[in-house]
């Protein structure tokens, strides 16, 4: 009878030990934006109208490539390297397409005086470490002289052609007519509902199963045979753990990109193009507008 | 009846259970392994800088003869490296090797406003961060798989597979930090 009790004190307090500290390793990163995704202006360096111009390129490069490119100014990195927080931040958002990662994220942090070019895999070869380095030694006099908005809008065109070079397209030469704006929020409200539901449902599933952990070794123990007690909470235990194996890949976005309607539209493509659903690492997702996508750490980094 | 039917459910109830967990701790190696790969291919890539970096800087430092040996032997290393810590340790010292060379680079000023080694610099420190994300995310994956295959109800299938934690892959993060260039 003591033993029953015993291991399934244990069990319970080391499951929800493990399911609490869920998803708490990583330090704070700034929310998404929902609206203009790829100014994601922080820290207040872009002007009204460069931004205008920046955005209408990269609604351009999202609609026909599903490529993107995408500013993020902030005051500080807080202490951290500017390599990791833009690998971080990449990953968090989901910059790019899933299935192509071909995301470009530009990241200035204005007090540390530090910049970054981090490309996603698909794009390593049409903007190198060496093309991204460049591209910063061109800002660095314009950020020097406190032209920041200028610098990026700079930036962001020579990264944008590049991309364009990749897709084999000729960049248009006027802005673009608001329409795929439109598409841009649609897609952004539908993610962000997902998520929300997800995590609901995580903690909905994890309390029912802890109490029915209790329900049996209680059951068990009420009855007086321990052994029965052990095996019953080592079972729900099981059970419990591969529940929340299942739920992990689920709110990771693995089946969160499975979308149903495929199936209809296109038979071929089943489920096949489902199981690359969040790039390759551990903690990539996709939020807000953002389609997915991964990087590698590929990219170059400065200083003004 | 009853007496049979109890016991028979839990039966595969528990087999339910451990195909679940066997799974588990079978996905969890798969990543860690499919992430060692990752690594294995940053250094690499890497590694196949150097001698495009050697040639480069030969022109421009006669006398430095010592530095780009080291830096040669410790590519040479890297290519035959054959487990994982024989490839930690190569790539720790390729690191500090080319740290070494970076250092004695900043003698020569005509060799820093060369364009080709500009570019080849910073081939380097996009491949430095690779590493550094491959790695990280390594550890992440085996970190996963420890915590899987430590704590229960996971350890007793993994004790059952015969599977064991696997250490995070170890290198000095200082050593990766290239000398400062001050202004």
């Amino acid at each position: 009878m003591k033993g029953g009790a015993v291991t399934l004190v244990c069990t319970v307090i080391i499951c929800a030990l493990v399911y609490l500290c869920w998803g708490l390793f990583e330090t704070s990163l700034p929310e998404p934006p929902t609206e203009d995704i790829y100014a994601a202006d922080f820290a207040h360096m872009v002007q009204g109208e460069d931004r205008e111009k920046l955005l209408a390129i990269g609604k351009d490069l999202d609609s026909r490539f599903g490529a993107q490119l995408v500013v993020v100014t902030i005051d500080s990195l807080e202490g951290e390297e500017i390599e990791s927080y833009a690998n971080r931040l990449f990953r968090a958002w989901g910059i790019g397409s899933a299935e192509k990662n071909n995301g470009v994220l530009l990241l200035i942090a204005k007090e540390d005086r530090k910049f970054r070019v981090e490309v996603g895999y698909g794009l390593e070869g049409a903007i190198t470490d060496g093309y991204a380095g460049e591209i910063l030694d061109g800002m660095t006099p314009r950020f020097r002289a406190g032209d920041y908005s200028p610098g990026i809008l700079e930036a962001y065109r020579k990264l944008a052609q590049k991309i364009y070079g990749e897709y084999g397209e000729v960049p248009p030469p006027g802005l673009f007519p608001a329409e795929k704006e439109e598409k841009a929020k649609q897609a952004a409200e539908k993610a962000t509902a997902e998520e929300e539901e997800w995590t609901l449902e995580d903690f909905f599933y994890g309390g029912i199963f802890i109490l029915l952990m209790f329900a049996v070794g209680f059951a068990a123990v009420f009855f007086g045979n321990y052994i029965v007690g052990i095996v019953l909470t080592l079972l729900f235990g099981g059970l419990w753990y591969s529940l929340n194996v299942l739920l992990y890949l689920i709110s990771l976005g693995h089946w969160g990109t499975l979308s149903f309607d495929k199936c209809f539209d296109d038979a071929g493509s089943f489920f096949g193009s489902s199981g690359k659903g969040s790039g390759s690492s551990g903690s990539s997702g996709s939020s807000g507008g953002f389609g997915g996508g991964s990087s590698g750490g590929g990219g170059s980094s400065g200083g003004w | 009846m009853k007496k049979t039917m109890v016991p028979a459910l839990l039966l595969v109830l528990l087999l339910l259970g451990c195909i679940g967990l066997y799974n588990s701790v079978k996905s969890a190696k798969i990543q860690v392994d499919a992430q060692y790969g990752q690594v294995e291919n940053q250094i690499q890539r890497r590694a196949d800088l150097i001698p495009n970096l050697v040639q480069t800087v030969k022109g421009y430092m006669q006398y430095e003869e010592k530095v780009l040996t080291e830096v040669t032997a410790a590519r040479a290393q890297v290519a035959g490296a054959a487990s994982a810590e024989e490839m930690a340790a190569a790539d720790a010292q390729l690191t500090g090797a080319l740290g070494r060379l970076f250092a004695v680079a900043e003698n020569y000023p005509a060799l820093k406003s060369d364009a080709h080694f500009t570019e080849l610099m910073r081939e380097i420190a996009g491949s430095e961060n690779r590493i550094a994300v491959a790695r990280r995310d390594y550890n992440e994956a085996v970190r996963d798989y420890n915590v899987t295959v430590g704590t229960f109800p996971g350890s007793i299938v993994a004790g059952l597979m015969g599977y064991r934690e696997i250490p995070p892959f170890a290198a000095q993060e200082k050593a990766h930090a290239l000398p400062e260039v001050a202004f």
